[in-house]
């Protein structure tokens, strides 16, 4: 097998002390992206314009809801560079990507990778 | 069966260095060659050589082709590389001390860094014999750019060779 990376979100959101996507959804159940059976693996990079802490909740799931979820924290001063790797235990074909904390926006890039035949 | 014919003075040579070779061999450490215990982490995959350059290592930071702009990436469009290594040597008659250092950023769909600055993912000094190879293994995959930087308090001609693998599922 080979993998295949594809990008599946670049963007900015303000992040403030509600929980919201990326996409500044504030529904806890409003998938972030959806179709993505495909992807096995996810790499989050991006820079923070903040120096506070900016909290994160991943949700995996399908129509049944969520069934899986990974959380941290990035941390850093502003203007530095993050990496969160996410690799869920089996693949979903909803996520969402939850940000919450102090004020700041957040330019990231999400990632995927889907194994592909040689 | 094949014959082959052998002089005298090389039929002695062999029967004095056989022995020698088994006890070299006996003393190596064994280790498993079967394919299905490599199986996790050794699948086909494939493997690119991103970037290959010398450039004369000085006190400045340059990047591994030679410049010396901190913006300028030293490779792009690395997305897909889930490992890559650094590999090269320094010219030289003495031993020389080099500073590196890894640098990484990601970029949007038109190319523009999501952010300014990089990401540093090490930096270390590397003490390497003249003409002597050193490989570097890059710590983080799948960074759209990384820039890798080379400095030394005794100019030398550094080559590098960066290559880079897809599909290497260790991480």
């Amino acid at each position: 097998m080979r993998t295949q990376s594809l990008t599946v979100y670049v963007g900015v959101v303000q992040v403030d002390a509600s929980a919201k996507d990326v996409l500044n959804q504030t529904e806890p159940l409003a998938p972030t992206f959806v179709n993505m059976e495909a992807y096995r693996a996810f790499y989050w990079t991006g820079v923070k314009r903040g120096d506070a802490p900016i909290a994160y909740t991943v949700r995996g799931g399908n129509g049944n809801g969520w069934q899986w979820s990974a959380s941290g924290q990035i941390t850093g001063t502003a203007g530095s560079w993050f990496r969160v790797v996410l690799k869920p235990p089996a693949p979903y074909s909803r996520y969402r990507l939850e940000v919450s904390g102090a004020p700041q926006l957040l330019h990231s890039k999400l990632t995927g990778l889907q194994e592909v035949e040689a | 069966m094949s014959a082959e014919r052998i002089t005298r003075r090389e039929m002695l040579k062999r029967l004095v260095i056989a022995p020698i070779g088994v006890a070299a061999l006996a003393a190596l450490e064994m280790q498993h060659a079967h394919a299905a215990t490599m199986q996790l982490y050794y699948e086909p995959y494939f493997v690119a050589v991103l970037c290959e350059g010398r450039t004369r290592c000085d006190t400045l930071w340059r990047s591994m082709v030679g410049d010396t702009l901190p913006l300028v990436p030293t490779v792009q469009h690395t997305t897909p590389y889930d490992r890559l290594w650094w590999m090269g040597y320094a010219l030289g008659s003495a031993p020389v001390d080099m500073n590196v250092r890894i640098l990484a950023r990601a970029v949007d769909r038109n190319g523009v860094p999501l952010g300014p600055g990089w990401r540093t993912l090490g930096q270390a000094t590397l003490q390497t014999p003249p003409l002597r190879w050193f490989r570097v293994e890059i710590p983080e995959g799948h960074w759209d750019e990384y820039r890798i930087e080379v400095r030394s308090a005794t100019p030398r001609l550094v080559y590098s060779r960066l290559i880079a693998s897809q599909g290497y599922w260790k991480e």
